[in-house]
């Protein structure tokens, strides 16, 4: 207070400035943006927590995320680095400035000869001119090298300042306030507001899974937001007044002052297969309008309104009507009870002695594959509509399912297609059921067939009656024993496929017949079936049997083979669909864009400014000596050095020249 | 005396830029004025404004770099002579392609990037054989395989874009959308801009060093093109913008210029650690190649910033924020900031020598990952040239 300070102190702000303003400190906050950013690119951001856990446990989970690291780019320590450099960069304007402006104005009248003497780029010249003369003539040689320039009188010497490129100076103002705007304006597009909110305990993130609709006050965000990025699906015909702000782990609700209804949701591809556009139909209904107005969006076409701007974003489905049939594989196999259902409904069920909870998925109208064509080339093809579900047992367990509608070739073989897994990261096994002109009916059929004890011992009898006939052994007893056991087989064949019936003749038969007996059985068993398929299919009115018959029957075969596996006592059919389809419309409100796009106008020319034009100056000094007239010519410019050599001394050269014109 | 004062300076004044030009250049003025306006009047009805706008910015640039350096000029007469003769050739059939001597041999994209390829090898091998038996002749040959290379690569780049619309009219599109097209537009501007400085400073032994960058890329494209990367795909929609046109160009002027100044570095280390030897004594002074380095890092830094402008510009169109933090951005602005550190240093610090040509060593590291790197092992938003 009242002491007396010794030495002079540089006082807080000052110093304060000083530090704000260094170089140092600029470079260290560029490199650390840069270094920090990475982060965010090596880490997925804002990915679900359940997956960070996943891959880090739950030590690392923890500490990454107290350092925010899931959402790194807008952790407050990020923000801070780049508060710090918009400091730092005003700063160093704000200080540089008026300096450079000054300097850029001046023309440096006051220079001393001792001074110009000791430039590198100087050339004398004595003359019989008066100095007077030489003025005119500097004039004019400062004028063909577009410099401007003052000349001014000193005692006893005159003097030309000229100058060229004040420009540069402006470079950088423009340069370095196109980066503190750019900033400022992303500060207006940031979630900072919304960060505060949840600070202050006004906003608190929804995790749940629930409809819009049922979202708490504490997770909605009123239409006055200025600022927000967010996503919403709105299906066909349906609408929306509301889109999701994703934070973290969740999300918030942000409310509209308009609604946005989608008329129509179109994809267009290419004749590959693969997406050539996607386009919306939308129709934003306001109580500001008169009547409701209609825009049609696309990607890289987005439509503005009230300073909202829509864009298209993705598509999936929208709730898309499926009629299904539903076939009984275990409890009375090959029938079915059809049942109406959408995209994203969930419906129980009893099948196999217990109660399934489906879920309907997603519908695809094009599943667009490479094929493998006859040449060997694979071509990508559409290769029809499918269904995803899911059947979830009173445990929670679920298996994912997919089947195609219409036949899929693969591998030379048409079949119907129904991919199954029990883990999302798998990929799909697939059962393959023969294709017949009703579908998958009439495998069903042969099924319905196969499970009637009944039926396969009257079938197995006949086989025997055949096979013995064909022997000459007439033994009813043994062929009763056979029939019954030939019906046993099928049995076993359905419930666990050839590897039951091979297992079965492993745990009976002694090793070293076992292969003759399992060939055996396997023939007994076809001819078993087959018998009881030429029955069905005389029995529905068929003449007589060809190879193609014997060609689907293999196939089926096949098919009830792997079925054991197939996980599900069910199997979907997707007989009709309609389509409805879900854009996803991106909307955004970013007040701070058009000041962005002015600091980085600002930012382009700046930088033009620095690179390309160099500031230059020269001096034209002229005093009396010894009845002569004294020219000294010197030149400095800020920077490339050697490009100016050239330039100095083609500027040398020039005015040699003309101080000479007469004696050449 | 018999000039007055007042006549002296009378035949030098004010030259003005017009003046500059002469005969020769409204020439070339008038050259490219009607190639811009036959390409309006034949195709201006399939192009919306901002293509338009395109064109005539794309004209009265080439108009600008063509009277700066003369030898640019007469490279782009060339390069239109052949494309529009392959054109001709091609005529309305892809099959053309595949009959035609000229085009199966020679014009047709794929053999003119096969022919681009070879002579940057061979240019890069005549280089180093100049430099190493000081043959002047040899660095002449190596400067002429340069210019034909790029010529080459250019042509190929004009009648791949041609033949993707004859592939099928509706996959038409300029070859600047996937990693293959752009690392063939990456070596051309290397080498052109490096020409440019050849020119300038009057010394061709710098190259080698240039150029071997440039032979890593063919290689890569190469190895690319043998997984199906040269296959003619059609556009994703988000690709479906004017844009991708200017963005991406843009980008690899930076992405070529910081390349060029990293192998110049790499000379300017060798240069200044071995400075006693014979052969080490021809590349040029340490101080010009350090004015180069700084050359391109600003050339670089200029249209760097430009192309991250205007991929900010389009993200708002395409994606809905002008800055999403996609990785590919973000590696972009890490590129740029450590451009903006180097030119810092320099200026304000007065860094020379050895630690700046380090600086853009580890540089151009940190611009692979962003334009490779990024696609390779990050995912986001930039959907095109995954590998
Ligand atoms: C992201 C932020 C920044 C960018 C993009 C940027 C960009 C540039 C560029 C391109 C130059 C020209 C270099 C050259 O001509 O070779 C420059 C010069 C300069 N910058 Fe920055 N700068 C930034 C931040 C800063 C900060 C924070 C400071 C203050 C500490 C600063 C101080 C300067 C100074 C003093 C010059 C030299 C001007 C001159 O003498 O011509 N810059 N800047």
């Amino acid at each position: 207070m009242a002491e007396v300070v010794k030495k002079p102190q540089k006082s807080g702000s000052k110093r304060f400035i000083e530090f704000f303003g260094s170089m140092e400190l600029a470079i260290t906050l560029l490199a650390t943006l840069a270094v920090a950013s990475v982060i965010g690119t090596i880490l997925q951001q804002n990915q679900s927590y359940n997956d960070y856990i996943l891959k880090f446990g739950p030590f690392w989970f923890e500490l990454f995320e107290k350092i925010a690291l899931y959402d790194v780019y807008a952790a407050i320590w990020f923000l801070s680095i780049l508060v710090f450099l918009v400091l730092s960069t005003s700063i160093c304007v704000f200080r540089n400035a008026p300096v450079f402006l000054r300097e850029a104005r001046h023309f440096r009248t006051n220079v001393q000869l001792k001074s110009l003497k000791t430039f590198k780029h100087q050339k004398e010249w004595q003359t019989d001119y008066s100095v007077d003369d030489v003025v005119v003539m500097g004039s004019k040689f400062f004028n063909y090298l577009g410099l401007k320039f003052r000349p001014s009188k000193g005692d006893g010497y005159q003097l030309i300042a000229a100058k060229k490129g004040g420009v540069n100076r402006w470079g950088y103002i423009l340069t370095h306030m196109g980066v503190i705007i750019i900033c400022i304006g992303a500060l207006f597009d940031s979630k900072i507001p919304m960060m505060i909110s949840e600070w202050s305990g006004n906003l608190k993130p929804e995790t749940r899974n629930i409809s819009a609709s049922k979202v708490p006050d504490i997770s909605r965000i009123p239409p006055s937001n200025a600022s927000f990025r967010g996503n919403v699906q709105i299906p066909e015909g349906g609408s929306a007044n509301i889109v999701f702000l994703n934070v973290r782990d969740g999300y918030v609700v942000q409310e509209l002052p308009f609604a946005i209804k989608l008329k129509d949701f179109r994809v267009e591809h290419y004749s590959t297969g693969a997406p050539k556009s996607f386009e919306s139909d939308l129709i934003i209904i306001d109580d500001k309008l008169d009547k409701p107005i209609e825009a049609t969006i696309a990607v890289n076409h987005p439509f503005i309104y009230r300073g909202f701007a829509l864009y298209q974003a993705s598509f999936a489905d929208g709730g898309s009507k499926l009629d299904l049939n539903l076939w009984s594989l275990k409890d009375k196999p090959g029938t079915s009870v059809n049942k109406k259902s959408a995209v994203f409904d969930e419906f129980k069920i009893n099948a196999g002695g217990e109660t399934l909870t489906a879920e309907m998925n997603d519908f695809r109208l094009f599943n667009i594959q490479g094929v493998i064509q006859d040449d060997g080339s694979t071509k990508q093809t559409n290769i029809g509509p499918s269904i995803t579900y899911k059947l979830r047992d009173a445990s929670g367990v679920a298996k994912e399912f997919v089947n195609y509608m219409v036949p899929v070739t693969s591998e030379g073989v048409t079949t119907y297609l129904s991919g199954v897994r029990s883990d999302a990261t798998q990929p799909f096994m697939y059962l393959h059921l023969p294709v017949a002109e009703n579908g998958v009916e009439k495998f069903m059929q042969l099924m319905q067939k196969l499970s009637d004890s009944k039926t396969i011992e009257k079938a197995a009898t006949t086989t025997v009656a055949r096979t013995m006939g064909q022997a000459s052994i007439s033994n009813e007893k043994l062929a009763a024993d056979i029939s019954h056991s030939m019906a046993l087989l099928v049995k076993q064949f359905l419930t666990g496929g050839y590897e039951e019936v091979v297992n079965g003749v492993k745990s009976k038969v002694p090793e070293d017949k076992q292969k003759e007996v399992v060939e055996t059985y396997l023939k007994l068993l076809q001819s078993v079936i087959g018998t009881v398929y030429e029955t069905m299919l005389i029995e529905q009115g068929q003449k007589s049997i060809e190879n193609s018959d014997w060609a689907w029957f293999d196939m089926a075969l096949q098919a009830m083979n792997t079925l054991p596996y197939y996980g599900a006592p069910i199997y979907f059919e997707l007989a009709s669909f309609e389509h409805i389809q879900a854009a996803g419309i991106q909307i955004t409100k970013s007040p701070g864009q058009d000041i962005v796009y002015f600091g980085c106008v600002l930012l382009m020319i700046g930088v033009f400014f620095l690179f390309y034009i160099n500031p230059t100056r020269y001096w034209l000094w002229l005093d009396q000596q010894e009845g002569k007239t004294r020219i000294l010519l010197a030149g400095v410019s800020h920077r490339h050095t050697r490009d100016f050599e050239k330039q100095f001394d083609k500027a040398v050269e020039d005015f040699d020249t003309a101080l000479n014109r007469e004696k050449r | 005396m018999s000039v007055t004062k007042n006549e002296m300076f009378d035949e030098l004044e004010k030259p003005g830029i017009l003046s500059k030009i002469n005969i020769k250049d409204w020439l070339w003025f008038a050259l490219l004025t009607v190639a811009v306006v036959t390409t309006l009047t034949l195709y201006g009805a399939l192009m919306d404004e901002y293509e338009v706008g395109i064109l005539i910015g794309v004209g009265l640039l080439t108009a600008f770099v063509g009277w700066y350096w003369k030898s640019a000029a007469v490279f782009s007469v060339y390069v239109g002579i052949f494309s529009l003769f392959s054109l001709w050739l091609y005529g309305d059939s892809l099959a053309a392609g595949e009959q035609n001597f000229f085009l199966k041999f020679l014009l047709s994209s794929q053999s003119a990037f096969a022919w681009m390829g070879a002579l940057f090898f061979l240019s890069t091998a005549a280089y180093f054989l100049g430099l190493f038996a000081n043959s002047q002749f040899a660095l002449n040959v190596a400067s002429r395989m340069t210019w034909i290379a790029s010529g080459f690569g250019f042509v190929g780049l004009m009648v791949r874009w041609r033949e993707s619309y004859l592939f099928n009219p509706e996959y038409g599109h300029i070859p600047v959308s996937n990693l293959y097209e752009v690392f063939i537009m990456f070596c051309i501007i290397t080498a052109m801009m490096y020409l440019y400085y050849e020119k300038l400073y009057k010394n061709k032994n710098m190259g080698g060093f240039v150029l071997l960058v440039i032979s890593a890329a063919v290689g890569f494209i190469y190895w690319y093109a043998s997984k199906g990367a040269a296959d003619i795909k059609p556009l994703v929609p988000a690709l479906q913008s004017y844009w991708m046109k200017i963005h991406v160009p843009a980008n690899f002027v930076g992405y070529g210029a910081f390349a060029m100044s990293a192998m110049l570095a790499i000379a300017y280390l060798i240069k200044d650690k071995y400075n006693n030897n014979s052969v080490v004594q021809r590349i040029p002074d340490l101080n010009i190649i350090d004015d180069i380095m700084y050359k391109a890092i600003a050339l670089g830094f200029a249209f760097f910033t430009i192309a991250t402008i205007l991929g900010a510009m389009w993200a708002a169109e395409a994606w809905g924020g002008y800055w999403s933090w996609d990785p590919k951005e973000t590696w972009a602005l890490i590129v740029w900031l450590n451009y903006a550190a180097w030119l810092h240093m320099r200026l304000t610090k007065g860094w020379r020598g050895a630690p700046m040509a380090w600086w853009s060593i580890i540089g151009l590291f940190v611009t692979l990952f962003a334009f490779l790197g990024v696609n390779m092992f990050l995912s986001g938003l930039h959907s095109y040239g995954e590998l």
